[in-house]
C-alpha cells in the first residue's frame, strides 16, 4: 500500500519530470525521488519440473506466431498478447501488451525475460542480443511504472488503456504477483516497431546507473536500437523529400506548359468554340495541377511534422549519449589504482646458443608492464622458488649453473655457489631446516647434493643419479631416479643411500 | 619414466617443451619474443576521451597536428596532441564515412543518408552537398579536388567550394575505400568485380576485372588490391595484375603499406598476414582465443593491432610479438592510429578513445610535428604518398588548356580579356569542371602581372584584377600563399587590395602566411596604408582568422587590435579594425 501511495506520487511527478527531460533532467533530484531499486523476488525453492529455455523461448514464439496485427491470441490460456494499435489516433504510443494469466507458472525474471525476447525477434525481426536487451528494459520499466495509471495515461493511446488497470498495469517485483496480475506493455511507434526511446525513461535509466556497472552496456545497446530508428526515420523522410521535390518540379513543368499551349492558342487565333473547348480542357488541367499542389502541400507539411520528430528523437538519443560517456568515464576514475603494485616475478625466455635461458623480471600484474628486470639473462630453472625475502633458482656463470639466492626486490644474486649444477636440475628447498637439495657434478656423473641455507655444498650422495630425476621427500628419505632409470631412497640426513 | 629423457635428444626436446610453461601467452601462430637486450615494448597511456558514440573510422591528422574523429553522437571533434579538446561540431546528421583532412586543414566527411560536408579548420561548416546514396568515402587529392564516392557507385569530383566538377556513375555499388594512386589517378572498386582508375579530369584510365569484387585498396608506390575470396594482386600504373596471390580463405578487410611496399593484410578471420613485395606470405598471426578486428602499420613496419577482446598488441616486421597489453576494458578495439610521434590510437566499441605512448612519454608536449605531416603531405588519407598533386605541365596536351594559355599569354591585351571571359563565364556558370585544375595556375599567372612561361608585356592592373577576383571564387589556399609573399612588395595599392580582396574571398590560410603578410604591411616604419588598402586588409584578417585554426585567428586577432590603435592608418580602417577585432574574440 504504501508503495503504491509513493508510485502514486512518484506518478504525479512524471509528467514534470518528462516535460523538462527535453531540457535535461535534475539528476539529483530524480536520485531523491527513486526510493528503492527494482529487485525482482524470484522463486528459489525445489522445482516440479524444469523447461529448457528453448521451450520457455517457445512461449514468444507461439505467442507472436498466433498473433494477427490488431487482435489477440492466447496461448494455452497462460500467457496472452494483445496488439493494442490505433492508426487513426495520432497522438500517443501503441502497444503490444503482453498478459501473464492466472494459469502461467513462469516464476523466475530471467524466464519472463525470455519470453519477451522470443517473442519480439520472431514479430518484430530483431537479432537476438537486440531482443534481449529490449526485454530487459521492458521488464524494469513495467516494473518501476506498476499500476501507475497516470504514467501510462499520459503516453498510450485508449486502445492500449483499456486493456490496464491499476492492480494489473505493468509487473509486480514478486514473482507471486505475476500470475493474473501482469500487463507488460511494450510501446510502439510508427509501422509497429518497438518504440526503444520510451523504453529509456529517465527513471529506467536512473535504475540501471544504480548497478555496480551503472548499466552501461544495455544503455549503449538501447541507444543503438534508438538509433536504428531514428536512421530508418530519415532515410524514408529523405526518399519523401526527393519525391516531394520530383512532384513540384512536374507541377511547375505542367503549368509552364499550359501556358505555353495558351499563348500558342491565341497566336493561333482559333475559331470561338475550338478555342473555349481548348481553355476549357486547360483549365481542366490545371485544377487537376491545381489538386495535386495541395497534395504535394500536405505531404510537406507531413514531412515537416515527421522531421520535427525525428530532430526530437535525435537530441533525446544525443542526450542519452553523454550520460552513457559521462558514466563511461565515471566507471574508468573508479578503476582501482593500487597504491603499491601487484608485483608478479615472471620469467621472459630466449635462445641464446640454441637452448633456452631466462631472464628474471617483475611485472604488474594489472597492466604485465614490466617494472624491472635482473641483470641474470641466463636463468635455466625450470622453477623459482621462494628463499625469504629471495628468489632461489639456477642461473649460468661464466658458463657453469649455480645455485644462487636472487634478492626479490633488485633481482641480482646475493649468494652463488661453487658447486656446478646441472642447469635443469630439480631444486628441492627446505627453508624449515635451511638446507636446499640440487643435481651437483661430481667428475663426469651428477649426483645429489645437499647445501646449506648460504648455498654451501654440505653433502653429496655417493651414488650417481639421472640429473632430470625428480625429487619426492616422504618420511626421512628423498626419493630420486638413477641413470639406469631405477629409483633410490636417498636419506634426507646425508644423501646415503637407504 | 619415459623414454624421451633417456636419450640426448629427448633431453633437449623435454627442454624446450618444459619452457614453454614460462613462456608469455603464446600460440602456435604467435611466437615469443626473442631477447636482443632490449627492454620490452610497453604501452603507458597517455590520455583518453569519451565521445558519445563510436567512431565513424579512424582518427585523421592535420598538417598543423590537430586529430579529428566524428561519432555516432552526431558531432565533429578537434583534439590537440596532448588530449586538448580544441573544438566539437554539431554535424546534426550521423557520420557515414572516415573524416578526411584536407591540404588547408580543413575537414570533409560523409553524413547519412546522403550528405558530404565540408569543415573549416576552426570548426564551422562550410558546405554540404547531396549525393545520390549514402556516402562511402570521400578523398581530398592534393590536385585541388575532393572526390567523393558513393554507394550506388557515383564518383564525384568537387573544388574546395563545393562546385561540382566531374560526375561517373559506376554500374555497381562501391565494395572498397578509394584511393589515390601515386600517379594521381582515382581506383575505385565496384561489386562486379570491376577496378576503375580515373584520373583528375575524370577520364578513365584503366579498368581492371576480378572475379570476386575487391574489398580493400592501398596505394604508396604500387597499388595492392585485396578481393572478399582471400585473394591480393599487384597493380601495376596501367591497371595490367603483376602478380595474384590467394593468401587467404577469408575476405580481406584492410591492406597497410609500409615504407619498403611490403604489405600487412587483416582479414575477416580476425587473422594478420605479412606478405613480402612480391606476393609470398612471411607469416601469419591471430592472437588465441580472439580476433585482430583492427591494424596499423608504421613504416619500419611495426603493426600495432587491436583485438575483439579489448587488447592492443604490436608486432614487428619478423612477427616477434613485441607487447600484449590489455586496454583496461574488454570492448573489442575498433580502430587503431599511429601518429608521426610514434604515439598508438585506439577506438573501442565501448566508446573509449585512448592514446598510448610506446615504452616512453618522454616526449610529451604540444610539438606539431609529432602530430600532424609535412607540409603538404597527405598521411594516411588514401593518397599514395608519392603523389603531391599535378603541375601544370601535366595538362599541355589538352586543347581547351591549349586555347586558354594562348590566349592569356598572348600579347594582345585583347586576348587576354577574351581568356578571362571565357573563365568568368565557366565560373559564374559553375562549368570550371574539368578546366578547374590548370584554369587557377593561367589566373595566378596573369594576377600576378606577368603571362604563363613567357616574359612579355605585362598584364594590365583590371585584368589582374579581374583574375585575382576569379581566383579568390575558385578559393584555392595556395594562391594565398603565394601571393602573400608579393603582397608586401606590391608596389600599387590598387593591386594591394585586390590581393588582400582575394585572400579574404579565399579564407583558407593554413600556415597564418595571410596574417604574417598583412602584419609586415603594416609595421610602423612603412608608408602608411591608403584608406582601400587598409580596409581590405581588416576584411581579409577578420576572414581568415574567422576560417583557420586558433593559432592564425590569435594572430589575426593582435595585428588588428595593433591596426586599431595605428596612426599608420585612417580613422575609418582603425575603427573596422576594432570591429574586426571583436569578432575575433
Amino acid at each position: 500500500m504504501r508503495y503504491r501511495t509513493c508510485a502514486l506520487l512518484m506518478g504525479l511527478l512524471v509528467l514534470p519530470v518528462l516535460l523538462f527531460a527535453q531540457q535535461g533532467v535534475d539528476r539529483e533530484e530524480l536520485e531523491r525521488q527513486i526510493t528503492r531499486t527494482v529487485v525482482f523476488q524470484n522463486y528459489q525453492g525445489p522445482y516440479e519440473r524444469i523447461d529448457t529455455i528453448d521451450a520457455i523461448r517457445g512461449i514468444g514464439v507461439s505467442l507472436a506466431t498466433g498473433l494477427r496485427p490488431g487482435s489477440e491470441f492466447v496461448l494455452a490460456n497462460r500467457y496472452r498478447i494483445i496488439n493494442a494499435v490505433d492508426p487513426d489516433v495520432l497522438v500517443g504510443l501503441d502497444a503490444d501488451i503482453m498478459v501473464i494469466l492466472p494459469d502461467a507458472r513462469v516464476d523466475h525474471i530471467n524466464n519472463v525475460r525470455r519470453i519477451l525476447a522470443a517473442y519480439l525477434e520472431r514479430a518484430y525481426g530483431y537479432g537476438s542480443s537486440q531482443a534481449a536487451v529490449l526485454a530487459e528494459f521492458v521488464t524494469i520499466y513495467n516494473a518501476i511504472y506498476r499500476g501507475d495509471m497516470a504514467f501510462f495515461a499520459g503516453r498510450y493511446k485508449q486502445v492500449v488503456m483499456q486493456h490496464l488497470s491499476a492492480t494489473n498495469a505493468g509487473i509486480s517485483t514478486v514473482y507471486r504477483d505475476w500470475p493474473g496480475r501482469t500487463r507488460m506493455v511494450v510501446p510502439l511507434r510508427g509501422a509497429g516497431l518497438v518504440d526503444p526511446l520510451a523504453l529509456t525513461d529517465a527513471r529506467v535509466i536512473e535504475e540501471l546507473r544504480e548497478r555496480d556497472d551503472m548499466g552501461l552496456e544495455p544503455r549503449r545497446e538501447i541507444i543503438d536500437l534508438a538509433e536504428d530508428s531514428v536512421q530508418r526515420d530519415e532515410e524514408r523522410v529523405a526518399q519523401r523529400e526527393r519525391e516531394v521535390a520530383e512532384a513540384r518540379r512536374e507541377i511547375a513543368e505542367e503549368r509552364r506548359a499550359i501556358e505555353e499551349e495558351r499563348r500558342e492558342a491565341e497566336q493561333r487565333q482559333e475559331p470561338p468554340e475550338e478555342a473555349a473547348r481548348q481553355e476549357a480542357e486547360r483549365a481542366e488541367r490545371e485544377e487537376r495541377v491545381a489538386q495535386r499542389e495541395r497534395e504535394v502541400d500536405e505531404d510537406e507539411e507531413r514531412i515537416e511534422r515527421e522531421q520535427q520528430d525525428i530532430t526530437e528523437r535525435t537530441e533525446r538519443i544525443r542526450e542519452l549519449r553523454d550520460e552513457v560517456a559521462e558514466d563511461t568515464r565515471t566507471v574508468m576514475e573508479r578503476a582501482p589504482v593500487a597504491a603499491v603494485t601487484q608485483e608478479v616475478l615472471f620469467v621472459q625466455t630466449a635462445l641464446r646458443d640454441g637452448r633456452p635461458v631466462g631472464r628474471l623480471v617483475v611485472i604488474d600484474s594489472a597492466s604485465a608492464v614490466v617494472l624491472r628486470q635482473s641483470s641474470l639473462d641466463r636463468v635455466t630453472s625450470r622453477v623459482i622458488h621462494r628463499w625469504g625475502n629471495e628468489h632461489l633458482l639456477i642461473a649460468e656463470q661464466n658458463g657453469v649453473a649455480r645455485l644462487m639466492r636472487v634478492d626479490a626486490q633488485s633481482l641480482e644474486a646475493v649468494v652463488v655457489s661453487q658447486a656446478e649444477l646441472f642447469p635443469e636440475s630439480i631444486v628441492l628447498p627446505r627453508p624449515d631446516r635451511g638446507e636446499v637439495f640440487a643435481v651437483v657434478r661430481d667428475g663426469g656423473a651428477w649426483h645429489l647434493g645437499k647445501f646449506s641455507g648460504n648455498l654451501e655444498l654440505i653433502e653429496r650422495s655417493s651414488v650417481s643419479v639421472d640429473p632430470y630425476t625428480q625429487m619426492t621427500v616422504a618420511g626421512e628419505f628423498v626419493f630420486v631416479q638413477r641413470p639406469d632409470g631405477s629409483i633410490s631412497a636417498l636419506s634426507l640426513d646425508d644423501v646415503s643411500l637407504r | 619414466m619415459n623414454q624421451h629423457f633417456t636419450s640426448r635428444r629427448g633431453r633437449v626436446v623435454t627442454a624446450l617443451l618444459l619452457w614453454a610453461l614460462l613462456l608469455l601467452p603464446a600460440s602456435p601462430q604467435m611466437t615469443a619474443q626473442e631477447s636482443s637486450g632490449a627492454d620490452p615494448m610497453v604501452f603507458l597511456p597517455l590520455w583518453t576521451h569519451v565521445p558519445s558514440g563510436r567512431l565513424s573510422g579512424p582518427p585523421v591528422w592535420t598538417r598543423d597536428g590537430r586529430m579529428l574523429f566524428a561519432g555516432e553522437d552526431r558531432r565533429l571533434y578537434a583534439f590537440s596532441g596532448t588530449g586538448g579538446r580544441l573544438w566539437r561540431t554539431d554535424l546534426e546528421r550521423l557520420p557515414a564515412t572516415t573524416v578526411a583532412a584536407g591540404r588547408d586543414g580543413s575537414s570533409y566527411v560523409g553524413l547519412s543518408p546522403n550528405l558530404i560536408a565540408a569543415i573549416t579548420p576552426a570548426g564551422r561548416i562550410r558546405w554540404s552537398v547531396a549525393g545520390p546514396d549514402a556516402p562511402v568515402a570521400i578523398i581530398p587529392s592534393p590536385d585541388g579536388v575532393v572526390y567523393g564516392v558513393w554507394r550506388n557507385g557515383a564518383v564525384t569530383a568537387r573544388t574546395v567550394r563545393g562546385a561540382a566538377v566531374w560526375t561517373v556513375q559506376m554500374a555497381a555499388p562501391v565494395t572498397a575505400t578509394p584511393v589515390v594512386t601515386a600517379h594521381g589517378l582515382l581506383v575505385v572498386a565496384t561489386g562486379d568485380g570491376a577496378l576503375t582508375a580515373f584520373d583528375v579530369v575524370g577520364t578513365r584510365r584503366w579498368l581492371q576485372r576480378f572475379p570476386v569484387p575487391v574489398t580493400a585498396l592501398a596505394s604508396g608506390e604500387r597499388l595492392i588490391a585485396g578481393d572478399r575470396a582471400g585473394g591480393l594482386h599487384h597493380i601495376s600504373a596501367t591497371g595490367s595484375v603483376l602478380w595474384s596471390r590467394r593468401p587467404s580463405e577469408s575476405a580481406i578487410r584492410d591492406v597497410l603499406l609500409d615504407a619498403n611496399e611490403a604489405s600487412v593484410l587483416r582479414t575477416d578471420d580476425g587473422t594478420i598476414l605479412a606478405i613480402s613485395p612480391t606476393g609470398t606470405t612471411r607469416w601469419r598471426a591471430r592472437p588465441p582465443g580472439t580476433r585482430i578486428t583492427a591494424a596499423a602499420l608504421t613504416d619500419e613496419g611495426v603493426i600495432y593491432a587491436g583485438t575483439s577482446d579489448g587488447r592492443l598488441i604490436a608486432l614487428n616486421r619478423d612477427g616477434r610479438l613485441l607487447a600484449d597489453h590489455p586496454t583496461g576494458r574488454s570492448a573489442a578495439v575498433q580502430h587503431v592510429g599511429i601518429t608521426r610521434g610514434g604515439r598508438v590510437v585506439t577506438a573501442g566499441d565501448d566508446w573509449v578513445l585512448a592514446v598510448w605512448c610506446v615504452s616512453s612519454c618522454a616526449q610529451v608536449g604540444p610539438r606539431a610535428a609529432l602530430w600532424g605531416h609535412p607540409r603538404g603531405g597527405p598521411g594516411g588519407t588514401g593518397v599514395s604518398p608519392l603523389y603531391l598533386g599535378r603541375s601544370v605541365e601535366a595538362y599541355r596536351d589538352i586543347l581547351d588548356f591549349i586555347f586558354l594559355e594562348q590566349a592569356a599569354s598572348s600579347d594582345s591585351v585583347e586576348s587576354q580579356r577574351r581568356a578571362l571571359a571565357d573563365i568568368e563565364t565557366r565560373v559564374a556558370e559553375g562549368r570550371v569542371g574539368t578546366a578547374h585544375v590548370y584554369v587557377v595556375e593561367l589566373l595566378v599567372s596573369i594576377a600576378m602581372g606577368g603571362p604563363v612561361g613567357r616574359g612579355r608585356t605585362p598584364v594590365a592592373p583590371s585584368e589582374r584584377e579581374r583574375a585575382m577576383a576569379l581566383l579568390g571564387e575558385l578559393g584555392d589556399h595556395t594562391v594565398s600563399a603565394r601571393f602573400a609573399r608579393i603582397l608586401p612588395a606590391e608596389p600599387s595599392p590598387l593591386m594591394q587590395s585586390a590581393i588582400l580582396s582575394m585572400m579574404a574571398e579565399i579564407e583558407s590560410d593554413p600556415d597564418g602566411d595571410v596574417v604574417t603578410a598583412v602584419s609586415a604591411l603594416v609595421q610602423p616604419e612603412r608608408t602608411a596604408l591608403t584608406p582601400g588598402v587598409g580596409l581590405a586588409a581588416v576584411g581579409a584578417l577578420t576572414s581568415v582568422g574567422r576560417y583557420n585554426r586558433a593559432e592564425v585567428r590569435i594572430a589575426a586577432r593582435e595585428t588588428l587590435i595593433r591596426m586599431s590603435s595605428s596612426e599608420q592608418v585612417s580613422p575609418g580602417v582603425r575603427a573596422a579594425a576594432a570591429h574586426g577585432a571583436r569578432t575575433l574574440e
